[in-house]
């Protein structure tokens, strides 16, 4: 399965792909420590099925363009086109439980997840999505 | 407000100009000497600009200054009120102390010292209350300010600790040497404690501070949720929870702070559990007595406590055993919890046992938000 990370964290997106990796869930991991350019890189690569990302897992807190700010844009922009393809999960270190009902809100947020990242329950969560 | 630098102003009512003239003429070095001859006069000055001390004569015409300076107490409280007499007259001396809180009195024909003097305490007494409210203000800003630290700080501390949970989780994955391994298991078991704090901190901090919101409560689903939350939590997966309600009443509540007495006092259960026994098992019942009270039970059979702790188990700190992680703020913070939705909590607990919280809640169905 495709991943792409994005957090503003190189830790994180480090911990959270050796996680994946180790899991075996994960055929290529690809990240982004700007919510934006993950944005613009979706868009480049939207018409090409074969690089899209399967999953794509969002942190909350991030400076400039947050993970909110980030589900409003694709949702606008992107939501017709890949809203059906990629499932979006949340992974986020956030304390505020209100962050994570809000995110649960989003039609198109598949799941939220405490960091760090739970692959059991990644794991299971991805077959029901898939099934 | 800042206690004022410039020459401090007093209203004076009086229905004898020559007395008006009088007044000024003593204190004019010190002070600024605004003069009225009735109380019609008067409301309207006040209305206009801030004084610091007001004296009214007793007799006013066909008003009375002891009734003037009441009349205004509760919308001017902070001048102080000077109530001028040509003879002491008990009842209004009464009436003047009691009624309208004067600060003192001053007698005609007007002495200088003594009106120098009066006025100086007076405008003492003045300056001391509004440096009291302006301190107390300032205190207030500041405890907020602290309680907005603390509560940013923890949330702020939250995602380096994760981070490090993670980093720990891949090193343990990718296979170390035992001793390594055991080095790691202990870092993760401090850094689980030091998380565990810093959520409790910052629902503290949100319990202070939060309003009440009433919204429609299903004790069940609260439960079920929260057992389901802690299932991955170390310990869990031999532990039977049993949920045993039967609220057929709808009922409102505070469920931020249900919330907030679930969660502590499951996680409890599930922490202090005895390793060793082979059935497991945490019991939540629920029964809704009537429309306005839910009686509320969680129960383990884990470790308990002897009676001797179970009288401070809600004191913030205060911890009851070494044998498990915590800080001790736990209880005292569903305590918090309790007192501010009046619920009732007590304790029934054998060591080697187990514990039975009861909880009393009451209903807000009747009561506006």
């Amino acid at each position: 399965m495709k991943f792409l990370l994005i957090d503003d964290s190189e830790i994180e997106l480090y911990v959270t792909s050796r996680l994946l990796d180790n899991a075996g869930l994960s055929s290529s991991v690809q990240t982004f420590l700007e919510a934006k350019d993950a944005l613009s890189h979706l868009h480049t690569i939207k018409m090409e099925d074969h690089n899209l990302p399967d999953v794509i897992l969002l942190d909350i807190h991030m400076p400039t363009m947050s993970g909110f700010d980030f589900l409003d844009n694709y949702i606008q922009s992107l939501g017709e086109v890949l809203s059906e393809r990629i499932s979006i999960i949340i992974l986020s270190s956030t304390a505020d439980q209100k962050d994570f009902e809000k995110a649960a809100r989003y039609e198109v947020v598949k799941g939220v997840f405490d960091k760090p990242l739970d692959t059991i329950r990644l794991k299971s969560l991805l077959e029901e999505i898939n099934s | 407000m800042k206690p004022s630098e410039s020459k401090p102003k007093i209203l004076y009512v009086d229905d004898e100009p020559h007395n008006i003239t009088g007044l000024r003429a003593i204190l004019r070095k010190e002070y600024e000497v605004i003069g009225c001859m009735s109380v019609k006069e008067a409301y309207v000055l006040l209305a206009e600009q801030e004084f610091q001390i007001i004296v009214a004569d007793l007799k006013l015409g066909e008003d009375d200054g002891v009734d003037f300076l009441d009349d205004i107490r509760l919308k001017y409280p902070r001048p102080v009120k000077i109530l001028l007499t040509a003879f002491f007259d008990f009842e209004a001396a009464v009436k003047g102390i009691n009624k309208a809180k004067i600060f003192s009195y001053l007698f005609k024909p007007l002495n200088e010292d003594e009106v120098l003097s009066t006025i100086r305490i007076a405008y003492e007494h003045y300056q001391n209350n509004t440096l009291l409210e302006f301190r107390k203000d300032e205190l207030e800003k500041a405890h907020e300010e602290l309680n907005r630290f603390v509560y940013s700080a923890s949330h702020d501390m939250r995602a380096p600790l994760r981070s490090i949970m993670g980093i720990i989780k891949v090193a343990e994955m990718e296979g170390i040497d035992e001793r390594v391994q055991h080095y790691f298991s202990l870092i993760e078991r401090s850094v689980n404690q030091l998380d565990a704090f810093n959520v409790n901190l910052i629902s503290y901090f949100k319990n202070s501070k939060q309003e009440t919101v009433i919204e429609p409560i299903d004790f069940k689903e609260i439960a079920r949720d929260i057992f389901e939350q802690f299932q991955y939590y170390p310990g869990a997966e031999s532990i039977n929870f049993i949920i045993n309600t039967n609220q057929n009443t709808p009922w409102m509540g505070d469920l931020f702070r249900i919330k907030i007495i679930f969660n502590n006092l499951i996680t409890n259960a599930i922490k202090f559990q005895r390793n060793e026994i082979a059935n497991k098992h945490i019991i939540f019942t629920c029964d809704t007595k009537g429309p306005d009270k839910a009686v509320l039970t969680f129960e383990d059979n884990g470790i308990g406590i002897d009676e001797e702790n179970q009288k401070r188990i809600f004191e913030m700190f205060y911890r009851a055993t070494r044998e498990n992680s915590g800080s001790g703020i736990g209880l005292y913070i569903v305590k918090e919890a309790i007192n501010k939705i009046g619920a009732l909590i007590r304790i029934e607990s054998k060591p080697n046992m187990g514990t039975k919280f009861i909880l009393e809640i009451p209903s807000k169905l009747n009561i506006e938000a």
